[in-house]
C-alpha cells in the first residue's frame, strides 16, 4: 500500500465519522419527526456556535488529560474567568475582539497560578483539581453571586455571528495544531505523556511543561465559556462541585476524539470528534425531547461506549492467544 | 610505552544504601582508548559505579576526576552534556513517540527554524545516526511501540552515539542483545576507544569481556579485587576472583543430601502469551531446584507462572499430591505454596505497612479467635518470626520500607515460613542483600529443605545455584534447554555455555 | 524540625491529630460564637447533620480502603431520597419509603462497583460520568419541584431513635467487619499493594464486590437519614458528597486507602466538617466562602499527609 492510498484511506475513515453521525440522525429524525437535521440557516449557525464551545474545551482538556492529569476544576475554572474577567471587560468597554482577547489572556493567567500551586504541591492532581473547583465556584459566586449577563452588551451579537465563529474555530486550529505539533513544548509534552521519568532523565522539565498546559487549559477554556455565555445569554454560579458537569459533558468528545486521532493527529481529531458529537447532540434536540432526557441518552451511550472500548482489547488478545497456542503446539511435534 | 592520558579516575568511591555498603573504597583510573570491563557478580557494585559515573545517582563518599578536573554531576543530563553517555539495562525509550523523536528526546529545539520544528529535519537526522551505528532496518517516522526490546535498545545507542560521547559506559545490556545488535555494539566500542575515546563495559558474562575489553577490573561484594590487563587474562583467576568466598565452608551447602522420588508440583507443556513456550518441569519434594539463565530467558515469568500470577494459556500446573490445578495465585495460596518475588517492594512487600501487617499477610486463618482476628495472636505469631529469623527493628509496628534490604527481605521470608508453605519458589532471593543475611538465607532454605519442604531457587547468580540446589534446569528463549544434577559436580563452563 | 517529623512518625500521633483537631474547632468556634454554638439546638443540628455524613463517610472508606475514589456519593444520595419520596407519593407508606431509598443508594453505588470492577472502567471515570448521569436523573424525575413529606411523619420520624440506632449498628459492624476480621485486613492489603495482595491469594474482584456491598448499605442508610432529616425531596443535591471526602481527610484516613485506613476516622471527621460549617455560618461567613474554606482545607491536609513525589504525579489509574 503506497503512502497516497494509505493517506487516501486515513481522510476517509476520519471523515466517516461526522458522515456517519449525520446519516443516523438524519434518518431517525425524518422517521420520528419528519424533519432534517439541519432545517435551515439558524440551525446551522447554532450547530457552529455549540461547536466552537466544545472544540476549545476538548482541547482544554487535551493539554492535562493525556499527561494522567485529570484536571476537575477545569468547569470552575470557565465560571471564573466568564463572571470575573467578562464583568471587567464590561466595565472597561472593549469591543467583540477585545472582549475574547482579554478573556484569553485571563483565562491564561488564572491557568499559569493553577499550575504553579499544583506543580508546588505535587499532590494527586484529580484530588487538587475538586480541591480548587471548591475554592474556585467560591470565588466566581462571591464575585457575583448573579453571575454576569450577555443580554445587550456590546459586541455580543458580534460574538454570536458567524465570521466570529468561524475566525475562531480556523485561529485555534492553527494556534494549536502550532503549539501542539510543531514547537518543542508540543514534542516534550508527547514525551512525558509517554514515560515521565524517563523525559525527564533525557533533560525535559516536567514542570514548566505542566505549568505551560494548565495555562493553556485556562485560555482555551476562557474561549468557550466566552461563546458559549454570548449564545446563552447569562451565566450563573454553582456550587458544590455543580461545574464537575462541564467536564463530563466533554469527557465522551475527548475520547473519541483521541482515538479519532490514531489516524491523524491529536488537533484534527478533536475537531472531528466534536463535529460528529454536536451533530449527534443536534439530532437528539430535534426529537422532541427534554434537555435531561437528552442528557441522558448522551450519557448511556457515553457509559456503553466505555464499556465498549475498555474491553473491545478482548478480542485481538483472544485472536492472538489462538495464535500462540496453535504455535505452542506445532513446536511440540 | 606510550602512557596514555587518563580519562576518567574514580578514588574511594563508598555508596551506602542505608546499611548496606554497597561500594568499598572502590578506586581505579581508565586511560583514553581504553576499552575497559567492570566484571562482578550480581550485587557486587559494578551498576553501582557506572550510575555515579554518569550522575544517576551520588556516590556516598570519594572523589572522581573526568578530564583532569573534579567531577561532581549533578545528574545525568550534566554528564551527557560533558560527553558521557551511559546505555541502561531497563527500557529507555518512550513507546508512544516516533523513533526520531526518541533518539533527539530533550533536544528538539536544534530543529527550529523560523519558530517551527521541522519534522523532516529531524526525520534526516534521526536516518544520519541511525546508520551511524549501523542500523539500516528500521524508519525514523516509525513509533517506538512497534519495535521489539532489542531495536529498541539499538535506538537507544543511536542517541548516545549522536552526542559523539568521549566515554561510553554499556551497562548490562549486551546480554539482552541479539547477536546482530551485539555486533553493532562491539564496533561502536571500538570506534569510540580508536578515536581517543574510553569505553566502561559493565557485565557479568566473562568471556564476552575478555574478548572485547583492554583490562578488566573485577568488583566483589561492593570491593575491587584485582585488576588485569589483557595479556594476564585468564579465566580460571578471574573466576576465583569473583566467588572468592564460594571455597569457604558451610556458606552455600556442603552436604549431597538427595531428594525424594515423590513429585510435588509439575508443569506439562505450559506457554504463556510471552516468553515461556512448551515449558515441562518436576519438582519433588524436599528437593532444591535451581531454574537459571540470562535476564530475559523467561525464569522470572516461569516463577509467576507456577504460582499462578500469569496467564498459562496451553498446559498446566499441577499439584501433585492433592491432584490440583494451579489455576490462579489464589489456588497456589491456599494449597500451602508460596512466591518470593523479585521485585521485593512492588511484589512482595507492603513498603507502607508494618512488619506485623506485612507478617500475617499469609496468615490471617491462623490468628483468628473464631470468625475474628486476635491482635494477641497477630502479635506471638509474628514475634516468634522476628526472634527466630533475628530481624533487626525497633518492634513490630516498625514500618517496613525503613528496613535495610536484608531485613525487608527476611520479613518476606518470615511471612512464607510462619505460614509453613510446604512447596516455596523464590525468585532472585538474595538480591540486594549483603553477605551476613545472605548466609542466614542459604541457611534457612537448607533448614526448608531437611523439613521435606520443595524449593525453587529462580536465580541469576550462578555461585548461588551451584551451591545451593539438587538440580539446575538452564532456560533459553523460553525454554528449558538442559538439566543440571548436584551429582554430577556442577561444571561452571558447561552451564555457562547452556545458557548463551 | 526533625524532632517535629520524629513524633509525626510516631504511631499514636496519627490517631490523636483528628480528635485534637476537632477539639481545636470546638474551641474556636465556641468562643467566637460566645458558647452559643453549644446551646441545645444547634448541638442537636451538628449531631443530626454529622450523624448523616459519619455514615456517608464510614460507607466510602470501605472503597478508599482499597484504592478506589468514588465522588458521586452526593447524586446517589439526591436519587435516592427522589425515588423514595416518590414512592412515598404514591403509597403513603412510611417503611416503603425508607426501605426504597436504603436500597436505591446501595443499588445504584453497586453499578458503580460493577462498572469499574467488572466491567474494567477506571473508577474516576465512572464516578465523574455516574454523578451527572444520576443527578440528571434526579433533575427528569424531580423537576424544580420540591417535595415535602408531611410533618407529622417527618416529626415522628425525627423523634424517634431510628437514626441513632441505625447509626450505631452501621458503626459496629463496619468497624467489626473493617477491624477485626480478615475481610479487613485483605482490603487494606489491596489498598496497600495489590500486586502483592495477590501473591497471598487475595481474590480481587470478589474482595471488591464485599466493600461496594459494605459502603452500598451505608450510602443506603445515609439517604434514608437525610430523608428523615431534611424531611423534603428536591433534585439539589446535598453536599454530603463534598463533606464526605473533607471528612475522611479530617478523619485521619488517607484517601488513597493501604495500612492507615480507618473506618471510624470518619465519626470524627464527620464531627469536625460539620462543626466547621456550622460554626463559620454562625459567625456569618456566607455559604460560597464557607465552601471555599473547605476546598482550602482539603487541599492543605491532603498536602501535608502526602508522600513527596519526585516527578508529577500522574496515577493513570484515577
Amino acid at each position: 500500500m503506497d503512502k497516497i492510498t494509505f493517506n487516501i484511506k486515513r481522510v476517509l475513515f476520519t471523515l466517516s465519522f461526522p458522515f456517519f453521525a449525520w446519516s443516523a440522525c438524519e434518518i431517525i429524525c425524518r422517521i420520528v419527526v419528519g424533519a432534517s437535521v439541519i432545517n435551515n440557516a439558524v440551525d446551522f449557525r447554532n450547530l457552529l456556535r455549540t461547536f466552537v464551545v466544545s472544540f476549545a474545551l476538548t482541547l482544554a482538556m487535551a493539554c492535562n488529560l493525556p499527561s494522567g492529569r485529570f484536571d476537575m476544576s477545569l468547569g470552575s475554572q470557565q465560571y471564573v474567568i466568564v463572571i470575573v474577567s467578562t464583568s471587567i471587560a464590561f466595565k472597561l468597554g472593549l469591543g467583540p475582539i477585545g472582549l475574547i482577547i482579554w478573556n484569553i489572556l485571563f483565562g491564561l493567567a488564572l491557568g499559569l497560578l493553577i499550575g504553579g500551586i499544583f506543580s508546588r504541591l505535587r499532590i494527586l492532581p484529580m484530588v487538587y483539581g475538586l480541591g480548587m473547583a471548591l475554592i474556585l465556584e467560591c470565588v466566581a459566586f462571591a464575585a457575583n453571586a448573579n453571575g454576569i449577563s450577555f443580554f445587550g452588551k456590546p459586541g455580543v451579537s458580534a460574538i454570536n455571528s458567524l465570521p466570529f465563529i468561524l475566525g475562531a474555530t480556523i485561529i485555534m486550529l492553527l494556534v494549536i495544531t502550532y503549539l501542539f505539533n510543531f514547537t518543542k513544548f508540543g514534542y516534550s509534552k508527547r514525551a512525558i505523556e509517554g514515560n515521565q521519568v524517563i523525559a525527564r532523565d533525557a533533560g525535559i522539565n516536567i514542570l514548566t511543561n505542566c505549568i505551560i498546559c494548565y495555562s493553556l487549559a485556562g485560555g482555551l477554556v476562557a474561549i468557550a465559556g466566552t461563546f458559549e455565555t454570548a449564545y446563552k445569554g447569562s451565566l450563573i454560579p454553582v456550587l458544590n462541585n455543580g461545574t464537575v458537569s462541564v467536564i463530563t459533558s466533554g469527557l465522551l468528545t475527548f475520547m473519541l476524539g483521541m482515538f479519532i486521532s490514531r489516524w491523524s493527529n491529536s488537533v484534527v481529531g478533536i475537531a472531528i470528534s466534536t463535529l460528529t458529537m454536536k451533530i449527534l447532540i443536534m439530532g437528539l434536540s430535534k426529537l422532541m425531547l427534554s434537555i435531561s432526557i437528552q442528557n441522558l441518552i448522551l450519557y448511556i451511550i457515553f457509559v456503553i461506549y466505555l464499556i465498549i472500548s475498555t474491553n473491545s482489547y478482548w478480542f485481538e488478545y483472544s485472536k492472538n492467544k489462538k495464535l500462540r497456542i496453535q504455535q505452542a503446539h506445532e513446536m511440540r511435534h | 610505552m606510550e602512557q596514555k592520558e587518563v580519562l576518567i579516575e574514580v578514588k574511594d568511591l563508598c555508596k551506602n544504601f542505608g546499611e548496606t555498603k554497597a561500594l568499598r573504597n572502590v578506586s581505579f583510573s581508565v586511560h583514553k582508548g581504553e576499552i575497559r570491563g567492570l566484571i562482578g557478580e550480581n550485587g557486587s557494585g559494578k551498576s553501582t559505579v557506572a550510575s555515579i559515573i554518569c550522575g544517576i545517582q551520588p556516590a556516598t563518599s570519594g572523589t572522581m576526576y573526568y578530564k583532569g578536573k573534579e567531577w561532581t554531576p549533578k545528574n545525568a543530563i550534566e554528564a551527557q552534556q560533558s560527553g558521557i553517555g551511559m546505555v541502561v539495562q531497563e527500557t529507555g525509550t518512550i513507546a508512544n513517540i516516533s523513533i526520531a523523536e526518541n533518539i533527539f528526546i530533550g533536544d528538539y529545539s536544534r530543529f527550529k527554524k523560523r519558530g517551527f520544528i521541522s519534522k523532516k529535519e529531524m526525520l534526516l537526522q534521526a536516518r544520519k545516526a541511525l546508520e551511524d551505528v549501523g542500523i539500516t532496518e528500521v524508519l525514523p517516522e516509525m513509533p517506538t511501540r512497534l519495535l521489539d526490546f532489542q531495536n529498541r535498545k539499538m535506538v537507544e545507542i543511536a542517541r548516545i552515539m549522536k552526542i559523539n560521547p568521549e566515554l561510553l559506559i554499556v551497562d548490562e545490556t549486551t546480554t539482552a542483545l541479539s547477536q546482530h545488535g551485539r555486533e553493532i555494539l562491539y564496533k561502536i566500542m571500538r570506534a569510540v576507544a580508536d578515536n581517543g575515546g574510553s569505553v566502561i563495559l559493565v557485565s557479568h558474562d566473562l568471556s564476552e569481556m575478555m574478548e572485547h575489553c583492554s583490562v578488566l577490573t573485577v568488583l566483589r561484594d561492593g570491593i575491587m579485587v584485582g585488576e588485569l590487563e589483557k595479556e594476564d587474562f585468564e579465566e580460571q583467576t578471574i573466576k576465583r576472583m569473583l566467588v572468592g568466598r564460594e571455597l569457604e565452608g558451610n556458606y552455600y551447602r556442603n552436604d549431597m543430601e538427595p531428594y525424594s522420588d515423590e513429585v510435588v508440583l509439575r508443569a506439562d507443556c505450559i506457554t504463556t502469551m510471552e516468553q515461556l513456550m512448551n515449558v515441562s518441569l518436576e519438582l519433588h519434594k524436599g528437593e532444591i531446584l535451581g531454574i537459571g539463565g540470562l535476564s530475559e530467558c523467561g525464569m522470572h515469568r516461569l516463577g509467576h507462572a507456577l504460582f499462578g500470577l500469569e496467564e498459562i494459556i496451553d498446559g498446566a500446573v499441577t499439584l501433585v499430591p492433592k491432584g490440583i490445578k494451579v489455576t490462579d495465585s489464589e489456588v497456589a495460596f491456599d494449597n500451602k505454596m508460596g512466591y518470593v518475588s523479585k521485585d521485593r517492594e512492588g511484589e512482595s512487600l507492603e513498603r507502607n505497612a508494618s512488619i506485623l501487617s506485612n507478617i500475617i499477610s499469609a496468615g490471617y486463618d491462623l490468628c483468628r479467635v473464631g470468625p475474628f482476628s486476635s491482635a494477641r495472636k497477630e502479635r506471638e505469631y509474628v514475634r516468634k518470626q522476628i526472634n527466630q529469623l533475628s530481624i533487626k527493628c525497633v518492634d513490630e509496628h516498625q514500618i517496613v520500607r525503613y528496613l535495610s534490604g536484608g531485613n525487608k527481605q527476611k520479613v518476606v521470608f518470615a511471612k512464607w515460613i510462619a505460614c509453613d508453605v510446604e512447596v516455596v519458589i523464590l525468585d532472585c532471593p538474595t538480591r540486594g542483600v549483603d553477605v551476613g543475611v545472605k548466609a542466614q538465607m542459604y541457611h534457612l532454605i537448607n533448614e526448608m529443605k531437611k523439613k521435606g519442604k520443595s524449593i525453587i531457587i529462580i536465580s541469576e547468580e550462578m555461585s548461588e545455584l551451584r551451591g545451593m540446589c539438587d538440580r539446575i534446569l538452564i532456560m533459553r528463549d523460553g525454554k528449558i534447554e538442559r538439566e543440571f544434577m548436584r551429582a554430577d559436580g556442577f561444571d561452571e563452563h558447561e552451564i555457562i555455555e547452556c545458557m548463551i | 524540625m526533625q524532632r517535629i517529623i520524629d513524633i509525626g512518625r510516631k504511631r499514636w500521633f496519627v490517631e490523636i491529630l483528628p480528635v485534637f483537631i476537632l477539639l481545636s474547632l470546638f474551641l474556636i468556634f465556641g468562643i467566637q460564637t460566645k458558647g452559643v454554638i453549644f446551646n441545645r439546638g444547634n448541638l442537636n443540628n451538628i449531631l443530626e447533620q454529622a450523624l448523616i455524613t459519619a455514615i456517608a463517610t464510614i460507607a466510602v472508606s470501605f472503597i478508599y480502603t482499597t484504592g478506589n475514589i468514588d465522588i458521586s456519593i452526593g447524586s446517589i444520595i439526591c436519587v435516592s431520597c427522589v425515588v423514595g419520596g416518590r414512592i412515598f407519593e404514591s403509597t403513603n407508606s412510611v417503611p416503603l419509603m425508607l426501605l426504597v431509598t436504603t436500597i436505591s443508594g446501595f443499588l445504584l453505588l453497586n453499578i458503580n462497583g460493577l462498572l469499574s470492577t467488572f466491567l474494567k472502567i477506571k473508577p474516576m471515570v465512572v464516578a465523574i460520568v455516574m454523578m451527572t448521569v444520576y443527578q440528571a436523573i434526579a433533575t427528569q424525575v424531580m423537576g424544580a419541584v420540591i417535595m415535602n413529606i408531611p410533618f407529622n411523619v417527618v416529626n415522628t420520624l425525627q423523634e424517634s431513635p431510628i437514626r441513632m440506632v441505625l447509626f450505631f449498628a452501621y458503626l459496629v459492624v463496619s468497624v467489626i467487619v473493617f477491624h477485626f476480621t480478615k475481610v479487613g485486613r485483605q482490603l487494606r492489603l489491596l489498598g496497600g499493594n495489590e500486586r502483592c495482595a495477590k501473591t497471598v491469594g487475595i481474590n480481587r474482584g470478589r474482595l471488591l464486590l464485599i466493600s461496594y456491598i459494605m459502603a452500598g448499605i451505608g450510602i443506603g442508610l445515609s439517604a434514608a437519614c437525610t430523608l428523615i432529616r431534611t424531611g423534603t425531596v428536591s433534585s439539589v443535591s446535598p453536599t454530603t458528597g463534598t463533606d464526605v471526602m473533607l471528612a475522611t481527610v479530617l478523619g485521619g484516613m488517607s484517601i488513597f486507602g493501604g495500612h492507615r485506613s480507618k473506618c471510624y476516622a470518619g465519626v470524627i471527621g464527620a464531627l469536625s466538617i460539620v462543626v466547621l460549617n456550622k460554626g463559620l455560618l454562625m459567625i456569618g461567613v456566607s455559604n460560597e466562602i464557607v465552601q471555599g474554606i473547605r476546598g482550602l482545607i482539603f487541599i492543605l491536609i491532603v498536602y501535608l499527609t502526602s508522600e513527596k513525589q519526585k516527578t508529577i504525579p500522574s496515577r493513570l489509574d484515577y
